[in-house]
């Protein structure tokens, strides 16, 4: 298992690639590997629906606002908030701090049109990162991944290969792609096919 | 040089010989075989007939045919706006069955089987009727105990029908991957021996020659723009070739339904969807039956040619535009290639569209309505090729006599009002 | 691929989407006071028009709302993108809409007013 050895003891469960073994390949043609990536262990995960009303609320409870136009994100240190829908956001944040950033909006939000639901288990999160990284996601993926359109900042809901995922660009080379936990093994075993010819590695 | 002369009702040559024999086509090699009888005639549009039958496809077709054939009503014309069997009759992957649920489905299907088995005798028009066998895999614990109960239905009908597991199947189809790691694997199956396919395109022409043979006019080029009623009875069509007056008409356009019925302000439960097909380059014999996954959303067999045939499940939008998105066949081809390991190296060859016109059921519309004289055999989706020689049959029974035998009865279009629905999602293989 | 126009994500493949069928079916409020004949035309029966057609889409694996399509289908031309629950705008797709059978129905003139009539209309 993988679980950082200080934070043991407050996670429960399986991750979502606990099955998954640390496993690389090299690059076909010389230099480094074109894609590395990982689990974001118990990345904590909110659902939040409600609409622009509640926005004052989630930048006082979070420490920033909702993205102001969609296909975005917004991030605060290592949160991010994440444009589902109109009235619908992903936040993201440090493992662990998802209940008590759930119970802090639900006190703080004022209107009753509001859901926050804990999805930290039933979404996984990856990590991906280098020179590869939009060439492999891009044959599974019809968006227009191209660094000048998908920029940093940039996210969106499509499939990848069939599977639902939500993409987010922190970088030119370095996304987070989020996938339900059951879809993990699938989402882990497609991306180490789409990057066998750049050489991958996939750590745990 | 003998001259060109049409024969009318006869089967053979006037002077009684036949029309086509060892004789015939030494003689006709004398002048370069120009001089072959055409199969049917091209005739100008008389200004009324007994009745019309819009939609010259094989359902079309077969119902002119029945109606002269069993019913003695010739004085007919079916009214084609493109050319016989252009639409989904020549588009389909010919699969013939009878493996249906429901009673109501067992008849019908099973009553147009034992027409197939004996169509071109009937017919003497060689329709290449290959009863090679149709299996329909079953892929997880629950699709074999809801096959089981299939066949056990399909038999208490007195229709065929088998359960393999998988090492059978591995010795009936040895191309196929029973595999157990892959996705979808092959945990059993069940097999209607005399099920198989046949050559679309000769169905139609078969009927075609045969109805024309006993009188009917085949006209085609000729487009339907109108029903013209006077109350709540049909006195004519509106054709691009001008008025032809009628007391009844059968019609039978599929895809095209729905705009043919609001010509007289009906509604039909109809959608009309893309079905997509396509063939591989050809190759020698390797699959010499017709398989079909519900799972995986694929049907296969070989053509005689050599090729590949697949096809699998409507696009879900509704369209006439006789193509669908690439996404469908990809899928398929995906499901395809992990079955059948021999075929990813294969290379398409052709690819099309047809319309299909779904139902609610995914059971037809063989019915009156409440037009006097105005009749509607529709709502086939998918599955209308196997259901060519019943469905004309029955059809022809219901415009001869006004009124739908014990097989056509259940499929009213009243049964979307009563709620009496058939629902045959399951046995319709793929598709909706 | 059909390349549909999300409202809210932008062009996206069709596959990301689910179509609704036929758009502006109005739910009959008083489905047991009228007649098997009007109930049906509400749950089965269907435009299922060859050019302009007005249809609901569902962004299924994006943004997960709703929204209404002017669409021709034999050319799969979009002539509009509308949000769900209101009309279109362009000439054509609103002609589609008012010139419909439907808006004759007994059972869209039930869920509109919450009344009901015994006589049925023919047309």
């Amino acid at each position: 298992m993988a679980n950082s050895p200080k934070n043991k003891s407050m996670f429960f469960g399986q991750t979502a690639l606990a099955d998954k073994p640390t496993s690389k390949s090299i690059n076909p043609n010389g230099g480094i590997l074109g894609l590395i990536f990982r689990e974001i262990e118990h990345l904590g995960k909110l659902n939040i629906r409600g609409d622009q009303s509640i926005n004052a609320a989630v930048k006082v409870a979070i420490g920033c606002n909702f993205p102001s136009s969609e296909n975005q994100f917004q991030s605060a240190g290592e949160r991010h908030v994440i444009w589902l829908s109109p009235d619908e956001h992903l936040l993201l944040c440090e493992a662990g701090k998802e209940k008590i950033l759930q119970d802090d909006l639900t006190r703080m939000i004022k209107t009753e049109n509001f859901a926050i639901t804990d999805v930290s288990d039933s979404l996984c999160a990856l990590s991906l990162s280098g020179p590869a990284v939009r060439d492999v996601l891009a044959k599974g993926c019809s968006l227009d991944l191209h660094p000048s359109k998908f920029f940093s900042g940039a996210c969106a809901q499509s499939l990848l290969s069939h599977a639902a995922v939500t993409l987010m660009a922190l970088s030119n080379d370095k996304f987070i792609l989020i996938c339900r936990t059951s879809f993990a093994p699938y989402v882990h075993d497609w991306l180490v096919d789409a990057s066998l010819e750049y050489g991958y590695q996939f750590a745990v | 040089m003998a001259q060109n002369q049409p024969d009318r009702g006869q089967r053979g040559l006037p002077g009684g010989s036949p029309r086509y024999s060892a004789l015939a086509l030494a003689k006709k090699a004398m002048n370069y075989h120009q001089d072959w009888q055409r199969a049917w005639r091209d005739p100008e549009p008389k200004s009324e007939y007994d009745a019309i039958i819009i939609g010259g496809g094989g359902h079309g077709l077969a119902t002119a045919y029945y109606l002269a054939a069993v019913h003695g009503i010739n004085n007919i014309a079916v009214i084609e706006k493109g050319w016989i069997g252009g639409g989904n009759t020549g588009r389909n992957t010919t699969i013939i069955r009878s493996n249906y649920l429901w009673d109501e489905s067992a008849a019908i299907y099973e009553h147009s089987m034992k027409l197939w088995e004996g169509m071109t005798q009937d017919l003497n028009f060689n329709v290449m009727f290959s009863q090679r066998g149709v299996l329909t895999i079953a892929h997880s614990e629950h699709e074999l105990r809801e096959m089981s109960r299939r066949v056990h239905a399909i038999r208490l009908n007195g229709i065929d029908s088998e359960i393999l597991g998988s090492a059978e199947i591995k010795k009936f189809v040895p191309t196929i991957n029973i595999d157990q790691s892959i996705r979808y694997p092959v945990m059993g199956g069940f097999l209607q021996k005399r099920g198989g396919t046949a050559r679309h395109d000769a169905v139609a022409w078969g009927y075609a020659r045969a109805a024309d043979d006993l009188g009917v006019d085949i006209i085609q080029k000729c487009e339907v723009t109108g029903l013209r009623r006077q109350g709540r009875k049909i006195i004519g069509v509106e054709t691009s070739r001008g008025f032809i007056k009628t007391k009844k008409v059968g019609c039978v356009v599929a895809g095209h339904s729905s705009v043919v019925a609001a010509m007289a302000g009906i509604h039909l439960p109809v959608a009309s969807r893309p079905l997509q097909a396509l063939v591989s380059e050809p190759i020698k014999p390797i699959l010499n039956t017709v398989i079909m996954s519900n799972a995986v959303h694929m049907y296969i067999s070989q053509s005689d040619k050599g090729e590949m045939v697949l096809g699998a499940g409507v696009d879900k939008y509704n369209s006439y535009a006789q193509r669908g998105s690439f996404s469908v066949p990809e899928h398929m081809l995906a499901a395809a290639v992990e079955l059948f390991p021999v075929l990813s190296r294969l290379r398409m060859l052709r690819h099309w569209g047809g319309i299909v016109d779904t139902c609610p059921d995914a059971s037809p519309i063989i019915s009156k309505t409440d037009i006097e004289g105005l009749y509607f055999d529709c709502g086939w989706g998918t599955g209308g090729f196997k259901a060519t020689p019943g469905s004309g049959h029955v059809f022809a029974d219901l415009i001869a006599n006004d009124r739908p035998n014990k097989i056509a009865a259940p499929y009213t279009l009243d049964r979307f009002s009563s709620g009496l629905l058939i629902d045959e999602h399951g046995a319709a293989g793929v598709a909706h | 691929m059909l390349i549909i126009p999300c409202p809210h994500c932008g062009p996206r493949d069709e596959i990301e989407f689910a179509c609704g069928g036929e758009a502006h079916i109005a739910r009959p409020l008083v489905e047991n006071k009228i007649s098997d004949a009007e109930f049906a035309n509400y749950l089965f029966i269907r435009d299922n028009t060859k050019g302009l057609f007005l249809e609901r889409w569902h962004h299924s694996a994006g943004c997960r709302k709703w929204f209404n399509l002017a669409r021709d289908t034999f050319t799969h031309e979009i002539i509009e993108v509308y949000p769900m629950g209101s009309l279109p705008k362009k000439a054509s797709a609103r002609t589609s809409y008012s010139s419909s059978w439907r808006r004759g129905t007994l059972a869209e003139k039930a869920a509109k007013t919450g009344k009901h009539s015994q006589t049925e209309g023919r047309k």
